[in-house]
């Protein structure tokens, strides 16, 4: 012990202990990325470029917001002997190649954050960005959650469907039409999207207002909701043929889909980042 | 104080260990081929005759000095299969398992869980540049032919 001591001698400063493990998690992160993208091709500049903005525009403008913060993320104290052992692990666990490491090292790093005594402004916003993005990275792998929100999808999709008059049966994940069915599989559940809509709206309102507030829960629930009410009315545009399943999962529906959740992901945080911005003036004028 | 104090260059080692051990598994997996192709040619080169894989991934082979044919088969290592290799043994057969160069009449001698947690460690730290197997290898054995029960079959899948 009084030798790995020895090995800490000059301790650093406790915010560069929480720089180099948002560094390691970062790197574990783009090897991920561009190892999953290019397992079978060959690694160039551009392709691992190209990777790493295909893997999602909110979560490399994630990435940069946490590198932004990172240097104010706590107060002027030298990091204690916890805090290097506790980033060396998690260097070490980032070290691990499995996908679902990441999103556990940044949730981790995320509610340690804010249990740290001198966290600044700019830590809580690092704190809120890094649980939102273990969320986003980490989602795809809570299946069984999907699978059985798939289910409600579906039942909710048929219930919708015979309210408006059309005849459909629901059977588990199935929705059957007259001559088509369509499998709502846990990548079309509506939970599929809401981590992506959160992180949105956490990334949005930090970048335009600098703070996150109580009073944009509602304003989030909305989003998330919208999230939800968008995705059962692509599912159930999909059920009355296969062709109209095809336009809407794979032509340009899917397209429309996409764009349309991206203006509702980025208006509700705008929307509540400038409202709850106003508040205080005009409580003023009053 | 130095820029290169003993704590940052351990965290620099981590940050290439990670890149390392990344690159490794990800190197493993555009490696990992088919293993049925695989099962037909160890079947050849233990001199069999050896028929096209059927519907199931099931593999029949004759050997020169036995009528009866052997008929082998990929199963998944964690036993998960059980029911479908039963399909292979009946009562005229003997058994014979193979995983990762090793041979045992049953599969639970084989440790291959084990063994697959060890391989991936250490494939996980670059000490292992070859796929490691998810499947065995399970040939049913002619009971009528003893003398194939001492063919080299741990060729069937090597290390």
């Amino acid at each position: 012990m009084r030798r790995f001591e020895q090995v800490l001698r000059g301790r650093p400063p406790a915010v560069e202990a929480w720089g180099w493990a948002l560094v390691l998690a970062a790197l574990a992160y783009a090897a991920n990325v561009i190892g999953g993208a290019h397992a079978a091709n060959p690694l160039t500049p551009t392709a691992m470029t190209n990777s790493i903005f295909a893997a999602g525009a909110f979560n490399l403008a994630a990435w940069i917001m946490l590198f932004q913060r990172a240097p104010h993320l706590l107060g002027h104290r030298p990091a204690s002997l916890r805090l290097i052992v506790a980033m060396l692990a998690l260097g070490l666990f980032c070290a691990l190649p499995a996908p679902p490491v990441v999103p556990l090292v940044l949730a981790i790093m995320g509610l340690a954050l804010f249990r740290q005594p001198d966290l600044t402004r700019a830590g809580r916003d690092a704190g809120w960005l890094l649980l939102a993005l273990a969320g986003s990275l980490g989602a795809p792998f809570l299946r069984p959650l999907h699978a059985m929100v798939a289910r409600i999808d579906a039942a909710i999709v048929v219930a919708a469907m015979r309210l408006g008059g059309t005849t459909v049966a629901l059977q588990g994940n199935l929705i059957i039409g007259k001559t088509s069915a369509i499998e709502v599989l846990t990548a079309c559940a509506s939970s599929a999207p809401l981590a992506g809509v959160i992180l949105a709206f956490v990334m949005v309102v930090i970048y335009l207002r600098g703070r996150l507030d109580r009073a944009d829960a509602p304003w989030l629930a909305a989003s998330l909701a919208i999230s939800i009410v968008l995705t059962e009315i692509r599912l159930s545009l999909m059920v009355p043929s296969s062709a109209a399943w095809d336009w809407w999962h794979n032509g340009p529906g899917n397209t429309i889909y996409e764009l349309v959740a991206l203006v509702f992901a980025t208006l509700f945080p705008v929307i509540a980042a400038l409202r709850n911005r106003a508040r205080p003036v005009l409580a003023a004028q009053a | 104080m130095s820029v290169l104090t003993p704590l940052r260059v351990l965290i620099l080692l981590l940050g290439l260990l990670s890149l390392h051990t990344h690159a490794a598994w990800f190197r493993l997996q555009h490696k990992a081929v088919d293993p049925v192709p695989v099962l037909v040619a160890g079947l050849a080169a233990l001199g069999l005759q050896v028929q096209p894989p059927d519907g199931q991934g099931f593999v029949a082979a004759t050997s020169p000095g036995c009528p009866a044919p052997l008929v082998a088969g990929l199963f998944a290592i964690d036993g998960g299969e059980h029911a479908r290799y039963a399909q292979l043994l009946g009562p005229g057969t003997d058994a014979r398992f193979v995983y990762m160069g090793q041979v045992a009449p049953y599969a639970e001698e084989l440790h291959a869980p084990r063994r697959w947690a060890m391989a991936n460690a250490q494939a996980l730290l670059g000490l292992r540049n070859t796929p490691v197997p998810t499947k065995m290898v399970l040939v049913a054995l002619p009971a009528a032919c003893p003398q194939l029960v001492d063919e080299d079959w741990k060729q069937l899948q090597g290390k």
